[in-house]
């Protein structure tokens, strides 16, 4: 689908001339670097990976796909606008082989991560990537209808180990919670906590530092209000979504228990 | 609209505006994206690209330039470059890669961006210079061309209207363009030319050129299993950028890398198997594991059976066997039996076990191994060759030739298009290159030039070095000195460079010639299974003919009065021969008004239009002539994939009576077709007949086959056999002058050849970024060995003793090189003399040289350091080491088969002592001329083998071929 391959390039290096074509309109360089720089990064093993950064095991499995699929991966395989012009290549072949690998990488390697990704995108994206957003979530749904579900849940979501720790918050794929900067921002304007911009799990540490409670009873509520968005995802996505929503609940439960127990413990210290 | 509607209507209008833009020659989707490969400005923008200024930052100023490719002219592999001109100022701000070049792809290593700083080098030759003052005393003035060329020419008509046309010689470093100077000279009827491929790739060549007949490989890294490589291929390989990306490539899908290095190279940080053997000992393994695979039955029996000339070794070395496949197989073994594992262990150092791992890769990788072998131990060993024909033995055992994956001969992966002159072979022979002693050489004896002189075997009228610097490059570099500064033997020494050297220094005139974006040439090399042409050209003259604005002579737009080199031999011609009286001004004549000089437009116009196939259909698509097209876009492919050359079947109008030999060589009466490829092939002899040889029968069909005598691939040659060398008529193992057997009590080897990614030779020291990153070579030592010599620790000043003296230099303690041999990187070591008033500064010590007796000396007065210049960088020079010039000390190992010089080293290491300081240099004259006398010894001499009373096989490769009447021997040196 060359609609795939036009929105991969409006989102990795906007030009007038895709924009226009898209009906778009074009973003600026300023949004695009706050989307994508600082917010949603592009890519895969952000969130597929148990540490919640880029590359490691999770790039090196995306890498190893390109590689059974005979094509050399890039530098950076598990970019979005990357996997989103494989995927339009294979959608340029008309055999069963390609058909199959369509298949493969539609489930394992962008359904696996881009809905919730899209869902978040949605809620804080400027307005052109909002429409864009919107534009490629239909394409999946299209690509999905079209393919059918998977045998079985994708390998990313399979090798997901539980939350371990506030560290492992951070790695969507083992919360099911997807915490951007923005998030950690809200979270303090609306605790009346002092924000320290760095790195996600600094900016954590500190809201931590001053008030552990109220901080761990917010991203609580945050983990159960996810899930309720994973929930609402198209049934079609379900063999993913699934995994997406059991996390989010299982995060959203322990992190009102670990609130409790700061609770205790601060009420203790009183 | 359903949504599904509303998708489809997107999709519908995403692939029309992409068919429409394409339609009109432009790209969709612009870099850099990931989407699409278009990680360059798209090429219809080329004449008008924005980019913000970044000098302006945080300003957003926008700066417009204009895009010209060109071709870099650092190392051999000629990537394309694209050169981003200002608009404004129309000067050149910065190099990057040419996305259009089919070899290099768009990247470029860092030698080619350093382009620009070797543009504004405040220390280049920019004008014509004539000496002063006595030659090597470091006095120039600046002169005009017009007179330096009058001077030049006059010598030169001179010499040949008096019958000495073998005192013209012109000796080459750096390639131009694929034959422009071979034919300039062959228009003169001079056999003058010179290179320096016997200190480079003369053996590596050899190995190949035995096995297939075509001297370079041409391996397709890209779609390998096993990439094996005798080399450092990722850092400082033959073709290291556009080989270097295609290993990497075939290492992302899978593929296993097998690196033989005694150093740890940067190649062999990225290999599956890193091999440290006994330097020498690579052919033993090679052969120990070409052993196994036949013992095991795990090679290509098909293959082999079909292309090797295994019934020529049958019927000449072992005829009292049955001429069978079967019996070879047997011979094979029986002629190998020596070369276990477990032999090329002992001999290597490597366990048995690892050679096995390694054979076993082999194996597994069938027709998909790619290997390479240039320099490394094909160059540093006596018997090197045997390196290169021992590995390339590996691919004809496995058939991985022409293979996708496999290996291929370079001439089926080059293309050198027919110009619009072709002058006839020269009608004589140089001894001074091509001496009877080394009737095998692969290429010209050009290190033993000096010697050769001094024993009166000739003189030079006229001698140009063209961007080339034996005095620093060559071994045994005193002895160059000397035959520079002697006037009666060089009567005129031209130096054309684009910088200044320690040649340079020692010449009469010192002409500037252009740098990679002040110059023509046409390029073409075997990176990949395909045919492209690259085409250099002077940046400033394309961007100021596509502003409407010709350009006549290039003098005209090149920085000061640097030439462009082709414009320079063209004038120079019809100065020789003014009137046309000698025959040579016709061959530099325009076609379109006879009687006037050739342009560079009119040269390059003709061979676009006529000899490049596709190219001008290409071009009218565009609206251009293909000479704007390849202006415009610097490199276009002429063919992708050309396959299994050897396997084509022979078209039936070459086959006009036809005879087949006993062995199944086809021979033809129809002449040779025409081909606008005129890239150098060997030529096979004809039979007793005349028929010329076109292939070999097999499957009841003529096929193509190799270009050997057999027209087989050549296990066995008849050639060395005939020659003298009949123990080498096989792949065999030669122990090298290194060999440990041949070592002295206390000696070790040095490693002295191996090559570091930033700099190249001597023509990059003008580089100051390249500079910056390395300008030092310190002696590699391994730690056993550091404490064996008194716990030298890294830093310190050691003392290197070779066989004609000694250098001086820091150590480096490292666990990176095998214990029991030392490495010192090429590149370093630059100087100029303390009486020179010009010259390289960022790069060049300062040093007195000193001869009392038969003994030389360099002391280093100053190393480098900051200076004023109109540059500001200059200033910042924060290093004063720039390292040892090692190669002066190096007495000269000419191999008596390849003519290669053998660069390794026996030597001694020990600590500086008191007042010696890191460059330090002694060398003792006298020993020079005894190794010289002692390698010579070994030769094997056309007066005494030849075969046939003429001096060289007529069918191997040579540079600048004489007729074929040169070839006899003289009447009286005839046996």
């Amino acid at each position: 689908m060359e609609l795939l391959r036009a929105l991969a390039a409006y989102c990795d290096a906007p030009s007038v001339t895709v924009a226009a074509t898209l009906e778009l309109p074009l973003p600026t360089p300023a949004d695009q670097a706050e989307l994508f720089s600082f917010q949603l990064y592009p890519y895969a093993s952000v969130y597929v990976g148990a540490e919640g950064m880029l590359g490691g095991d999770a790039r090196d499995r995306v890498g190893g796909f390109w590689r059974a699929a005979g094509a050399t991966p890039p530098a950076e395989p598990d970019h979005l606008a990357a996997l989103l012009g494989l995927y339009s290549a294979f959608a340029q072949e008309d055999d069963d082989r390609a058909r199959h690998l369509r298949h493969a990488l539609l489930w394992e390697h962008l359904l696996s991560w881009l809905l919730i990704w899209l869902a978040r995108l949605a809620e804080i994206a400027p307005k052109p990537y909002v429409a864009w957003g919107s534009i490629l979530q239909s394409a999946l749904l299209a690509e999905t209808e079209e393919l059918g579900p998977p045998a079985v849940v994708p390998l990313h979501l399979r090798l997901a180990p539980p939350v371990d720790g506030l560290d492992s918050l951070f790695s969507a794929v083992r919360s099911g919670v997807v915490l951007t900067r923005a998030d950690l921002a809200q979270a303090a304007h609306e605790l009346g906590l002092g924000l320290r911009q760095g790195e996600r799990r600094y900016t954590l540490e500190a809201l931590l530092a001053q008030d552990a409670p109220a901080v761990l009873g917010w991203l609580s509520n945050e983990a159960s209000r996810q899930r309720e968005i994973h929930r609402l995802l198209q049934p079609a996505w379900r063999p993913v979504t699934e995994h997406w929503v059991s996390r989010a609940e299982a995060t959203a439960s322990e992190l009102s228990r670990l609130a409790d127990e700061a609770l205790e413990v601060t009420a203790n210290a009183d | 609209m359903t949504m599904n509607e509303q998708l489809s209507r997107l999709n519908e209008r995403v692939k029309a505006a992409r068919a429409e833009t394409e339609a009109r020659g432009e790209t969709f989707y612009p870099g850099p994206s990931r989407v699409h490969l278009a990680a360059f400005p798209p090429r219809e923008r080329w004449d008008d690209w924005v980019e913000l200024d970044s000098r302006s930052w945080p300003e957003r100023k926008e700066k417009r330039y204009m895009l010209v490719p060109t071709t870099c002219f650092n190392c051999e592999s000629a990537c394309g470059l694209l050169a981003y001109v200002d608009r404004d100022t129309l000067q050149v701000r910065k190099f990057e890669g040419n996305p259009e070049h089919p070899g290099s792809r768009g990247r470029n290593c860092a030698k080619g961006p350093a382009t620009l700083n070797q543009v504004t080098d405040p220390d280049r030759v920019l004008y014509p210079l004539k000496r002063a003052a006595g030659r090597g005393e470091g006095r120039w003035e600046r002169v005009g061309w017009d007179e330096a060329l009058d001077d030049i020419a006059s010598r030169i008509r001179k010499a040949i209207t008096e019958d000495r046309p073998n005192e013209v010689m012109y000796h080459v470093g750096r390639p131009g363009e694929d034959g422009f100077t071979e034919r300039v000279l062959a228009a003169w009827g001079v056999d003058g030319h010179n290179s320096h491929t016997n200190i480079c790739s003369s053996s590596g060549r050899a190995g190949y050129h035995y096995w297939m007949g075509l001297d370079r490989p041409s391996p397709d890294h890209a779609n390998a299993d096993l990439i094996f490589l005798i080399s450092a291929h990722l850092e400082s390989g033959h073709y290291f950028n556009p080989h270097a990306q295609r290993v990497v490539e075939a290492k992302q899908r899978g593929a296993k890398l097998v690196v033989f290095d005694v150093r740890l190279s940067n190649t062999a940080t990225h290999a599956d198997h890193w091999i440290s053997p006994q330097p020498g000992s690579e052919a033993a393994i090679l052969l120990a594991i070409a052993r196994e695979l036949v013992a095991s039955g795990r090679y290509n029996r098909e293959f082999v059976e079909r292309w090797w000339n295994w019934r020529e070794y049958l019927t000449r070395e072992r005829p009292e066997l049955e001429p069978s496949f079967a019996s070879f197989e047997k011979a094979f073994l029986e002629l190998y039996r020596e070369f276990t594992l477990e032999f090329a262990a002992a001999e290597s150092g490597v366990p048995a076990s690892t050679l096995r791992a390694i054979a076993d890769l082999v194996a597994a990788a069938g027709t998909r191994l790619s290997t390479h072998n240039w320099r490394s131990a094909a160059a540093g060993n006596l018997g090197g060759w045997q390196v290169s024909r021992s590995l390339f033995m590996l691919n004809a055992l496995m058939g991985a030739v022409a293979t996708e994956g496999g290996v291929y001969p370079n001439a089926w992966n080059k293309f050198v298009p027919r110009p619009m002159y072709l002058p006839p072979h020269p009608p004589r022979w140089n001894e001074l290159t091509w001496p009877a002693d080394y009737p095998l050489t692969m290429n010209e004896l050009s290190f033993l030039l000096p010697h050769f002189i001094e024993e009166g075997r000739g003189r030079l009228e006229v001698y140009f070095t063209r961007v080339y610097n034996p005095v620093w490059t060559n071994p045994d570099g005193f002895r160059w000195i000397e035959m520079l500064t002697n006037e009666a033997k060089v009567g005129l020494h031209v130096a054309l460079t684009p910088t200044w050297s320690e040649t340079a220094f020692f010449a009469d005139y010192v002409l500037p010639m252009g740098h990679g974006s002040e110059r023509h040439d046409l390029h073409s090399y075997e990176t990949h299974d395909a045919q492209w042409l690259g085409f250099r050209q002077p940046v400033m003259r394309a961007a100021r003919t596509r502003l409407g604005e010709p350009v006549g002579d290039t003098r005209e737009v090149n920085p000061g009065e640097v030439w462009e080199e082709n414009e320079f031999w063209i004038e120079l011609s019809w100065r020789i021969d003014p009137d046309g009286s000698l025959g040579i001004r016709r061959y530099f004549e325009s076609q379109k008004k006879p009687g006037t000089k050739l342009s560079v437009d009119e040269y390059y116009g003709w061979i676009f239009e006529n000899s490049v196939p596709g190219l001008p259909e290409r071009a009218a698509a565009e609206g251009l002539t293909p000479l704007e097209w390849m202006r415009r876009y610097g490199a276009f492919e002429v063919k992708r994939r050309t396959g299994a050359v050897h396997e084509q079947e022979v078209p039936g109008h070459e086959l006009d009576g036809t005879v087949t030999d006993a062995l199944g060589r086809v021979f033809t009466r129809a002449p040779r077709p025409g081909s606008p490829n005129i890239v150098p092939q060997p030529t096979p002899e004809p039979d007793s007949e005349g028929r010329r040889p076109v292939g070999v029968e097999l499957d009841g069909r003529v096929r193509r086959g190799f270009p050997t005598p057999s027209g087989r691939l050549e296990f066995y040659s008849r050639t060395l056999a005939e020659w003298g060398w009949p123990e080498y008529a096989v792949p065999a193992y030669i122990r090298s002058h290194v060999h440990p057997a041949n070592l002295e009590e206390g000696q070790v080897v040095l490693i002295p050849t191996f090559r570091l990614p930033i700099q190249i030779h001597t023509r990059s020291a003008n580089a100051k970024w390249l500079d910056e990153i390395a300008h030092s070579n310190p002696l590699w030592i391994n730690p056993i060995n550091a404490r064996r010599w008194g716990g030298i620790c890294t830093g310190e000043l050691v003392r290197v003793e070779t066989e004609i003296g000694y250098f001086v230099l820091k150590a480096w303690v490292t666990e990176g090189i095998r214990p029991g041999v030392v490495a010192c990187s090429h590149h370093m070591g630059r100087w100029k003399p303390s009486t020179e008033g010009t010259g390289q500064r960022q790069m060049m010590a300062t040093v007195d040289l000193q001869r009392a007796g038969s003994r030389w000396q360099m002391k280093r007065r100053q190393g480098a350091a900051p200076y004023e210049s109109n540059d500001p960088d200059t200033r910042r020079i924060w290093w004063t080491d720039v390292g040892v010039h090692q190669n002066l000390t190096f007495g000269v190992h000419p191999d008596p088969i390849s003519g290669m010089h053998c660069w390794h080293q026996a030597v001694r290491v020990r600590r500086a002592e008191p007042g010696e300081a890191a460059g330090d240099i002694g060398v003792h004259i006298e020993k020079s001329r005894a190794i010289y006398r002692r390698w010579l010894e070994m030769t094997r001499s056309a007066f005494r083998f030849s075969p046939d009373d003429t001096r060289r096989p007529y069918w191997l490769l040579r540079p600048l071929k004489p007729s074929h009447d040169a070839y006899k021997l003289p009447e009286e040196a005839r046996r």
